[in-house]
């Protein structure tokens, strides 16, 4: 991937239990993997709704990736099965809408290895930049520059954390990026002038006193 | 902004009569709303119309109270204006379905691609261009998300290509066609609306469409009512599936073979109180030999709403309305309860698989009937 130029926005929902953990190795052993994913640790991929993605392809994210713990390993109970019934119908939305659903990755896996989760990154990356080749790329042209400006990149995430020793959990509570909240928070939404907060912002506010 | 929309609704008119709250379906199972302490707060801004209120999504929208005011205040309008500041102001509603539905509907402003008709059943006959376009609204993307409420959308869409094919029509069905904007719209995102208007009418201007006819009251209501104010007189007709298929079936083109049953008619908001429409679904259903409708005691321009609009606030009060109407139209003796707009077939159903099933009644939207009726 070395000198490969940057020609995806990915959006990638992480679960904060295995596959969180797995990027975090991703830094703490130095894998390169593709800038252009921004990564959004959710509680449990269970909590993923179908709104939170498309409303990342409306405003023009080139692909949305789904980091889900294994098959029955939910921490919780069931939030990797209903993950994947979420998903499943966004597809199916997608589709209807006229975007290939390859857009959309759903990645399971309780393997905490920092190499598999950075290859996977890329693997999605290549394939969206395939995607996006056969002209079916639906992203930048059209942007008004400063509504759509993402936080810049360096250009190869190599996280810099020198403590290999650190637990996995440990590990995963220090992210290297914002907060959990902060990063919710700048989800490409929230900069539509037309659109207030994005519609789950004021739910917790409209409700009076 | 307050100020130019109680000019606009003429909410200044208020008599403080409260014929309002009294009709609201809402008021009568939420004791804290009330479109008459809306409208007062308004006009004597002690309170403002706090834009901060739940209740400012609580309202249906259904016109009930407008129809019945006799200062002729415009309360839907008084609603969706209040809904537009309080956006602006950066509140929401909470919206139903987690956002999915109105989460599709934004995809269709920009970033969505050519629609997929792979929907259309086979041996249904529809064209790119021609002088007839068949409208179909969200009914594909309802087909997936609404699968496991019992509610067969697609096959609405498909009932309805169905019977005009049989009327000797075919329809052009676009794959460029967007979401309408009535529910962004309802929820004071006029913006999203309009966009997705001059998408849509550009598509019907691209097929050469003359006349272009609706399964969902909803989108007939944008058209007909909404698009006009923003965009001037179309340059097209607009007909409810029900009012295009009526001279068809009085001219014999339509032929239905004998079905014994009784049914009742639930009129929807938008296409009875808000467009007018009230005869025609009635005639085109009383065309199939031997149906026979039993009106509910709430009926026409007194309708009672399928209890939720616009994929916001959905609540216990709203499951009320719901079961309330569906106890109404049990209570008619008829075995279907036939609906002229899919998203209130929708509704009720959803309440009929919640409810404790008493209410035991088969809910059918209006094209599925007639399609079943046909004499092939
Ligand atoms: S439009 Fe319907 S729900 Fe809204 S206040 Fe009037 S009667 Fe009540
Ligand atoms: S009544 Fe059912 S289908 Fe309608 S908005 Fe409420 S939950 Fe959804």
């Amino acid at each position: 991937m070395a000198g490969r130029q940057k020609t995806s926005s990915i959006l990638a929902f992480v679960c904060s239990w295995y596959p969180l953990a797995a990027a975090d190795n991703a830094g703490v052993d130095r894998c390169e993997y593709s800038a252009e994913a921004t990564i959004v640790p959710v509680d449990c991929a269970g909590t993923i709704t179908a709104a939170s993605i498309l409303k990342a392809f409306a405003r023009r994210t080139d692909g949305v990736l789904v980091a889900v713990c294994g098959r029955g390993d939910c921490h919780y109970s069931n939030g990797s099965e209903s993950c994947g019934i979420v998903i499943d119908e966004t597809h199916e939305i997608m589709k209807a809408a006229g975007i290939d659903p390859a857009r959309l990755r759903l990645d399971f896996s309780s393997d905490v290895a920092g190499k598999r989760f950075a290859s996977m990154v890329d693997g999605f990356a290549e394939d969206l930049a395939k995607l996006n080749g056969r002209g079916a790329r639906r992203t930048a042209p059209k942007r008004k520059p400063p509504a759509t400006k993402r936080r810049p990149v360096a250009k190869k995430k190599t996280i810099a954390k020198k403590k290999p020793t650190a637990t996995k959990k440990a590990a995963a509570k220090k992210k290297p990026t914002a907060t959990k909240k902060a990063a919710a928070k700048k989800k490409p939404s929230a900069k539509k002038k037309t659109v207030p907060k994005a519609r789950g912002a004021g739910k917790k506010t409209s409700r009076r006193k | 902004m307050l100020e130019e929309t109680i000019q606009r609704t003429k909410a200044y008119y208020c008599l403080e009569c409260g014929i309002c709250t009294g009709s609201c379906p809402v008021s009568r199972h939420h004791e804290n709303f009330s479109p008459r302490l809306m409208v007062e707060r308004a006009l004597l801004r002690e309170e403002g119309p706090s834009l901060d209120d739940r209740e400012v999504w609580s309202c249906l929208t259904c016109g009930t109270c407008s129809a019945r005011c006799p200062s002729l205040v415009d309360y839907n309008e008084f609603t969706r204006e209040t809904r537009v500041a309080a956006r602006e102001g950066g509140w929401a509603g909470v919206d139903t379905h987690a956002g999915t539905i109105l989460a599709f509907m934004e995809l269709q402003t920009g970033a969505a691609g050519k629609r997929d008709l792979s929907w259309i059943a086979e041996g249904l006959r529809t064209s790119r261009k021609g002088g007839v376009l068949f409208y179909t609204g969200c009914l594909p993307y309802f087909g997936i998300v609404f699968r496991d409420y019992g509610v067969d959308a697609v096959g609405m869409a498909n009932s309805t290509i169905r019977l005009m094919n049989a009327a000797g029509v075919r329809p052009v069905v676009s794959s460029d066609e967007r979401c309408c904007g009535h529910d962004p719209y309802w929820t004071g995102d006029a913006d999203t609306m309009k966009t997705l208007a001059k998408k849509n009418l550009r598509m019907i201007e691209e097929t050469g469409a003359r006349k272009v006819v609706f399964a969902c009251p909803e989108c007939y209501a944008m058209f007909k009512l909404v698009y006009p104010r923003y965009f001037g007189p179309l340059g097209f007709e607009v007909a409810h599936v029900t009012e295009f298929l009526v001279p068809y079936a009085a001219k014999g083109k339509l032929a239905f073979g004998e079905r014994e049953r009784t049914i009742t008619y639930q009129d929807p908001c938008r296409l009875g109180r808000y467009a007018g429409v009230y005869d025609a679904p009635r005639e085109l259903l009383t065309a199939v030999p031997g149906l026979e409708i039993a009106e509910m005691a709430r009926t026409r321009a007194e309708a009672l709403c399928c209890g939720s609009s616009a994929w916001v606030s959905c609540t216990r009060v709203n499951k009320q309305i719901q079961l309330e109407r569906l106890a109404e139209a049990a209570e008619t003796g008829a075995t279907t309860l036939v609906t002229g707009c899919p998203k209130c077939n929708i509704h009720l159903a959803c309440a009929a698989r919640d409810g404790d099933g008493e209410e035991k009644i088969e809910i059918k939207f209006v094209t599925d009937v007639m399609a079943e009726a046909l004499e092939s």
